[in-house]
């Protein structure tokens, strides 16, 4: 309920507002999972005429607590390379982790727009360390992953 | 009173609005002042809002939900505590004023977007404005009738909120439940702003008595003396009886309020300094529009107190008191929210619909237990018959390596009598699990494991060249498994397990679900749901190697409380 209500004024403000450039309502089918496209806008050769697809995953207790928010692969889409964002589409943010740096104030398009500007700052073409290791052991809900956020230059 | 804020707060219920609706009016400027008047935890009108510590304004159920979770300002990150939240009345007459007008104030916007678009009429204006009154209730004239009202309830004292305190003078406004609906352009009466000046001085600036060597508790936040502070949070934050500190607080206080009291010749209902020391100080203030007389509730520190005690708690609050330690907490926390939020609230609800509210909170957060287990019309003895063949192909797969392998060096014999006995044993548990309803999928399998890795181990233990590192990287117990199943002629690397990892299964549960069709049900009979318990065999299996051992911990206490939880009920 509470959770529906904030998604509605968020929905209805990407459908009528002008989302902030670069930044797409793919689907918003329900109040559990919305998709969204970025892109990055300057001229960074590393994502230059890409465009990166995000799913949304809303709990009950949504702006309470953080969406969890990871890339997805989809025709034409592929997961960014940087060093925080690892090849299934983890993205390690301490803005979308609660109890770190998420706050109920965030909404989508805000966090859209951080992880924009953290693929606008990158340089490097890399995975994290350990990334395979991660990736084959990553079958389970991004919730339950603890991250240790130790580079503020993101 | 506050009819037109209220059917203006069902209306947008229906239709959601935003700020950005202004866009595409004439006057999109509006659109700040739209936002402005917003929460920005729920995005909507600000609902009975209050001012953090920090100065940031939110609904009073949203922050109080927020930090519930977090003892931090979502805006600033400032720290933020519950007793600091107070109450603002600006901007909660702001609100009702704006929503009030919204409707109006947008029509007129578009309408001259319209108007300019056409670019018909001239000196319609005039008949333009008629024709808005028709079919809008007047801006001015129901401004005017509003005012009017608002006056009359001032003067005839807020008959249509019922036993509101209606007593002499100027004091019923106090909590501005007068001025709720009242437009704000209308001139408060002279009374109307003595009041105000002195509902300022005793909101705003409230603060203990220095002198009265009261502090507050830091989990229940409570008043009391310094000292009684230590034996107060060992004993659990009990309610403090009020007794030697409300008369040295009334007498700290005299001076804040007698001047007023005997000013207006007004007997408050509650009389503040009581009040406040009855109260636990979440309270911001006594609520003197609060028709029913609520109390905040206090918060609890959970650590301290046992389950049952919860569970009696929640009793005497008359809310359920089902489920586990977590759910309780979990339900209390929710339940503080909405009653403190309406503790706040001018208008405040019922307990009725409060209880409303946490029982939809309850069907949301929770899936019942009992409805999931008897949906399927499930026996645990007929489904272990039905797939009796498929257990007993699982059994026989098990105990095949045991057979053959072995190039022993002696006592082969014996060895085959000892694996008969343990493989019985083996049989034997797996069919006691199947009976038994918790957690058999993970430890049926384990159980082989352990038996078929230690026997083919035969090698002493000090003898052991590779001796086992519990290095969880390596999905090592995957490969034990399968080398147990299909047994190599080549023993396979001894190790083995640590015992106190015995307990747990690490193997790949997904894959056993697929090799065994255990039911979930028989998974689930302690667990939350379904998926509750998948995710916690999952992370069980995989999590260890990325946090260590404490993460490890956590989930045995989890577990633990999960076992907990089901001979709990009884």
């Amino acid at each position: 309920m509470f959770h529906a209500k904030r998604l509605q004024k968020e929905l209805s403000k990407i459908h009528q507002g002008l989302p902030p450039a670069g930044i797409h309502l793919v689907a918003a089918n329900d109040f559990q999972e919305w998709q969204m496209d970025i892109q990055v806008l300057d001229e960074n050769p590393l994502y230059h005429g890409k465009t990166f697809r995000l799913n949304f995953k809303f709990s009950n207790n949504y702006p309470i607590e953080a969406p969890e928010v990871m890339f997805i692969r989809a025709t034409d889409r592929d997961i960014p390379m940087h060093p925080h964002i690892y090849s299934n589409g983890v993205i390690c943010l301490d803005l979308l982790s609660s109890g770190n740096g998420w706050s109920p104030v965030q909404s989508v398009e805000s966090v859209c727009m951080s992880i924009q500007s953290m693929l606008t700052g990158n340089t490097k073409n890399e995975r994290p360390d350990g990334d395979d290791q991660f990736v084959l052991r990553t079958n389970r809900s991004l919730r339950n992953i603890r991250f240790v956020y130790d580079d503020p230059t993101v | 009173m506050s009819q037109p804020y209220l059917s203006a707060h069902s209306q947008r219920i229906i239709d959601v609005t935003d700020p950005s609706d202004w866009n595409t009016t004439r006057l999109p400027l509006l659109g700040s002042v739209d936002s402005a008047l917003r929460c920005q935890i729920c995005k909507d009108y600000y609902h009975t809002p209050v001012m953090t510590g920090c100065c940031h304004t939110f609904c009073s159920e949203c922050i109080r939900r927020s930090l519930v979770r977090e003892q931090k300002c979502p805006v600033c990150r400032a720290t933020a505590q519950e007793n600091q939240l107070r109450k603002n009345g600006a901007a909660q007459e702001l609100v009702a004023a704006f929503v009030a007008a919204r409707p109006l104030l947008m029509e007129v916007a578009k309408e001259s977007v319209e108007e300019r678009r056409f670019s018909t009429r001239g000196e319609e204006g005039g008949t333009e404005d008629g024709g808005e009154d028709d079919g809008y209730p007047g801006f001015r004239e129901e401004g005017g009738r509003k005012r009017r009202r608002g006056r009359r309830r001032i003067e005839g004292g807020g008959a249509p909120d019922g036993p509101m305190e209606s007593a002499g003078g100027g004091r019923i406004t106090r909590g501005s439940s007068g001025r709720v609906g009242s437009q704000p352009s209308s001139q408060p009466s002279s009374q109307n702003q003595v009041i105000c000046l002195d509902d300022d001085d005793g909101d705003e600036d409230y603060k203990p008595p220095p002198s009265s060597g009261m502090v507050a508790c830091p989990i229940c936040s409570q008043y009391m003396k310094e000292k009684r502070v230590d034996s107060h949070i060992e004993s659990g934050c009990p309610k403090e009886s009020p007794a030697s500190p409300r008369k040295r607080l009334r007498g700290g206080e005299s001076s804040f309020f007698g001047s007023s009291k005997s000013q207006s010749g007004y007997t408050p209902a509650f009389p503040p300094a009581s009040k406040r020391v009855d109260t636990k100080p979440g309270a911001p203030y006594p609520n003197p529009a609060n028709p029913l007389d609520l109390h905040p509730l206090p918060k609890i520190a959970f650590n301290m107190m046992k389950e049952s005690a919860l569970r009696s708690k929640l009793q005497e609050l008359g809310i359920p008191s089902y489920g586990s330690k977590r759910t309780l907490q979990d339900r209390y926390n929710e339940w503080l929210t909405l009653w403190n939020a309406n503790v706040d609230s001018v208008t405040p609800k019922s307990k009725k619909e409060l209880l409303k509210q946490l029982s939809s909170w309850d069907a949301i957060n929770r899936v019942p237990v009992v409805e999931k287990t008897k949906v399927a019309g499930w026996t645990d003895q007929g489904w272990s018959e039905s797939n009796k063949s498929h257990y007993d192909e699982l059994i026989a797969k098990a105990r095949t390596p045991r057979v053959k392998p072995e190039p022993v060096k002696e006592g082969g014999e014996e060895e085959e009598e000892a694996e008969a006995e343990e493989t019985d044993d083996i049989t034997s548990i797996s069919s006691a699990q199947m009976d038994g309803a918790c957690a058999a999928p993970t430890t049926l399998p384990n159980s082989n494991i352990i038996q078929t890795t230690v026997l083919n181990d035969k090698v002493p233990l000090n003898n052991v060249t590779q001796s086992f590192q519990p290095d969880f990287h390596q999905p090592y117990l995957d490969q034990a498994f399968t080398t147990a199943l299909h047994s190599t002629p080549s023993p396979p690397p001894p190790f083995q397990a640590p015992p106190t990892y015995l307990p747990y299964s690490h193997v790949n549960v997904s894959e056993m679900f697929v090799a065994n069709p255990l039911p979930p049900t028989t998974v689930l009979a302690g667990a939350e749901s379904d998926t509750d318990r998948l995710a916690i065999v999952e992370e069980d299996s995989s999590l260890i190697g990325l946090y260590g051992k404490r993460k490890y911990e956590e989930m045995e206490i989890g577990c633990k409380k999960g076992g907990g939880s089901t001979s709990g009920g009884l």
